[in-house]
């Protein structure tokens, strides 16, 4: 291999930006053979339901492969501000953290979502607010921040179940 | 009874407690959101958006019309005090007003940019009023292949209107689209991309992806920005004392801005509004590019001229009201919080269209009343009597905004269905949508696709159905033919032709 193509191949995986848009033509693609093995886009001269899955999936797979070479190649009309997301994610893999803060956020909501019906609202709420907040402004006066946790799940509640009579899981419902 | 006089009889209903409630408790929530940089009243619209299934839809549209014109207004604050906007439509007003600020007249500039916003505003609704039961009768004459050029029309300019991003913006719409097939065929029933999913199979819902888009991902932008909003909230510790008796222009100060001035601005902004995709500040910038253009001290702007901020002020507040016109009359949003409202009106099971203001009016008008009066009464009143503490208010406690917006936001999405299958989704849409953002996508192209998209699909095959697949319809009839030249009038002005350019822009 040639080094101007591994130097090219580096790039294409190396870079975030160029990764991300590499994920969505791989999601555009994948959408649009969804759409080919829902059959064929005309039958007996009338449309069909893939038509117009075909029509979108086409469409995203070619912007999506042109936006991920142009950021390959580096010709992107947006090359400055892809660089500087790109030296964002440096620093932030740079700062030895296993997980970034917003990924962190990413898994404490997931982790919420799954155990919202389990734990009941209040708990996992009061919870989840706290870690949220803690993600925010640091682990300094972490009592006040219980406290604060703790009115917010209160006010939630009040709102939810009482103002607007949605009916909230319970820990013993 | 006519439209114009059911909505001064909507009037009447301000006086009830609760719904005068809503409409207030609603323009404070949005000044507070588009006064904290970041914060915008998209998110405060999509928080309250599950509280609508509990709420009388008439009082929750007259809220959304009350956030909506705060929205425009709110960031102004921040915009003139530490020339940061709060909001994308006061980017102009910082451009003018923080030169004011450092010469110790802030209050004064942000009398005028609420001077400017309840003209504008109050202009815009009126217009809204007296022209869309006009548009509504036109638009029944756009038939099934003209619906179908008209959506393109709608996608085409939103796309085309992200200048600079405009592939990453059709990306983000082709996205939205792709979500929008997920789920049963509107002709066929055949369910499409559900994975074995019962939850799949009815489709996406509107609400997890609005909560996920505006919620959620501003969640995670906010957290990622951390020390971004230290520095700001640094800044704000500085700004000095703010007097109410500082804010009220003088009359000879209004004069001398000029009558002309605030109408040709609003005017501006009501017919910006009326484009898909191009929004306040986008009305805010011609504005004032017009003020510019046509002052006779061409060389005073930039430097703390109150003509500048009157002129952006009126026109972003206008597009409140032009922005609502393709909403109502062919359920085609402009900008994501009309998105939202139609959302609101989808939840509660009315389709807007043509027959919106007719069949509905009695919905309908009580907003536009409330558009009005928000214009009208609650922007002077919140500046006069909150003015001072509005720096105070956009000081507070980021852990504590983040973890109740957090709360409102994750639990909000449980409400509609009560099942934390919506949840995922909106923790899904919330992800996707922060990744796309980070990487440049303007994810309002991806929700206006999700909502366009089953009405393009649906007027697309059912104009080539009607026409055996002939795809010259689209140029034989009439109303079709009229929205193709007008995408190509569009394109060629939006991404052809070179932009106005504003030389002062370069100074912010």
């Amino acid at each position: 291999m040639s080094r101007s193509s591994s130097s090219l191949l580096a790039r294409a995986l190396g870079t975030g930006t160029a990764r991300f848009h590499g994920v969505l033509a791989l999601l555009a693609l994948g959408y649009l053979i969804g759409g080919l093995a829902m059959g064929p886009p005309l039958e007996a001269g009338k449309l069909t339901p893939s038509f117009f899955p075909l029509l979108i999936g086409m469409l995203a797979t070619v912007l999506c492969a042109l936006q991920w070479w142009s950021s390959v190649r580096g010709t992107g009309a947006n090359t400055l501000a892809d660089a500087s997301v790109d030296a964002d994610t440096k620093e932030g893999n740079a700062s030895g953290r296993r997980f970034s803060p917003e990924l962190t956020l990413m898994l404490a909501t997931l982790v919420y979502v799954l155990v919202f019906q389990w734990l009941g609202y209040t708990l996992s709420t009061l919870v989840y607010v706290l870690g949220v907040m803690l993600l925010f402004s640091g682990l300094g006066k972490w009592l006040s921040k219980v406290a604060i946790a703790l009115a917010i799940t209160a006010v939630g509640f009040v709102l939810f179940n009482q103002v607007f009579n949605v009916r909230l899981p319970t820990l013993w419902g | 009874m006519d439209f114009l006089t059911q909505v001064v009889a909507s009037f009447g209903l301000l006086l009830n407690p609760t719904v005068l409630f809503y409409v207030v408790a609603g323009f404070l929530i949005g000044t507070v959101f588009s006064a904290i940089p970041g914060l915008t009243a998209t998110l405060a619209l999509a928080l309250l958006l599950p509280l609508t299934y509990s709420l009388d839809v008439t009082t929750a549209l007259m809220a959304c019309a009350s956030i909506y014109m705060a929205g425009m207004c709110g960031g102004s604050i921040t915009a003139t005090t530490i020339n940061i906007p709060g909001a994308p439509s006061s980017m102009m007003t910082a451009l003018e007003g923080y030169p004011m600020q450092q010469r110790g007249e802030g209050p004064l500039a942000l009398g005028h940019a609420s001077f400017g916003s309840m003209i504008g505003g109050v202009f815009g609704a009126v217009l809204l009023v007296l022209l869309a039961p006009l548009i509504a009768d036109l638009s029944l004459l756009v038939q099934t292949t003209g619906k179908c050029a008209l959506i393109l029309f709608a996608l085409i300019v939103i796309v085309i209107a992200q200048r600079g991003n405009v592939r990453r913006a059709a990306i983000a719409a082709c996205l939205g689209l792709m979500l929008a097939t997920v789920g049963l065929d509107a002709m066929v029933p055949v369910a499409r991309f559900s994975f074995g999913l019962g939850e799949l199979a009815a489709g996406i819902d509107l609400m997890p992806v609005i909560i996920g888009t505006f919620a959620i991902s501003e969640l995670l932008t906010q957290l990622a920005e951390n020390n971004e909003a230290k520095r700001i909230r640094e800044k704000l510790k500085k700004v000095a004392k703010i007097r109410r008796r500082d804010f009220i222009p003088s009359r000879s100060a209004i004069r001398s801005i000029g009558a002309a001035c605030y109408l040709k601005s609003s005017i501006i902004g009501y017919l910006v509004g009326t484009l898909p995709g191009a929004g306040g500040s986008m009305g805010g910038f011609l504005a004032y590019v017009e003020a510019v253009r046509t002052s006779r001290e061409p060389d005073s702007f930039g430097k703390g001229n109150p003509q500048g901020i009157a002129a952006a002020e009126s026109a972003n507040n206008a597009v409140c009201g032009g922005a609502l016109v393709p909403m109502l009359t062919f359920g085609i949003p402009g900008d994501p919080i009309t998105a939202i409202v139609l959302g609101v009106l989808v939840i509660n099971g009315i389709q807007p269209g043509p027959q919106l203001m007719e069949s509905q009016a009695g919905l309908i008008a009580p907003m536009l009343a409330a558009l009005i009066f928000s214009a009208l009464i609650l922007i002077p009143l919140t500046m006069y009597l909150l003015g001072p503490y509005f720096i105070r208010i956009v000081r507070i406690r980021r852990d504590v905004l983040f973890g109740s917006i957090a709360m409102l936001a994750v639990v909000g999405s449980y409400v509609a269905t009560y099942s934390t299958f919506q949840m995922m989704m909106a923790l899904a849409m919330g992800v996707l949508a922060f990744y796309l953002r980070k990487y440049g996508y303007p994810v309002v192209t991806l929700l206006l696709g999700f909502i366009l998209g089953p009405g393009l699909e649906e007027y697309l095959r059912r104009s080539l159905t009607l026409s055996n697949g002939d795809l010259t319809v689209f140029v034989t009839q009439p109303d079709s033919l009229f929205f193709i030249v007008l995408t190509g009038i569009f394109v060629y002005f939006l991404a052809i032709r070179k932009p106005v350019q504003l030389k002062s822009e370069s100074a912010t």
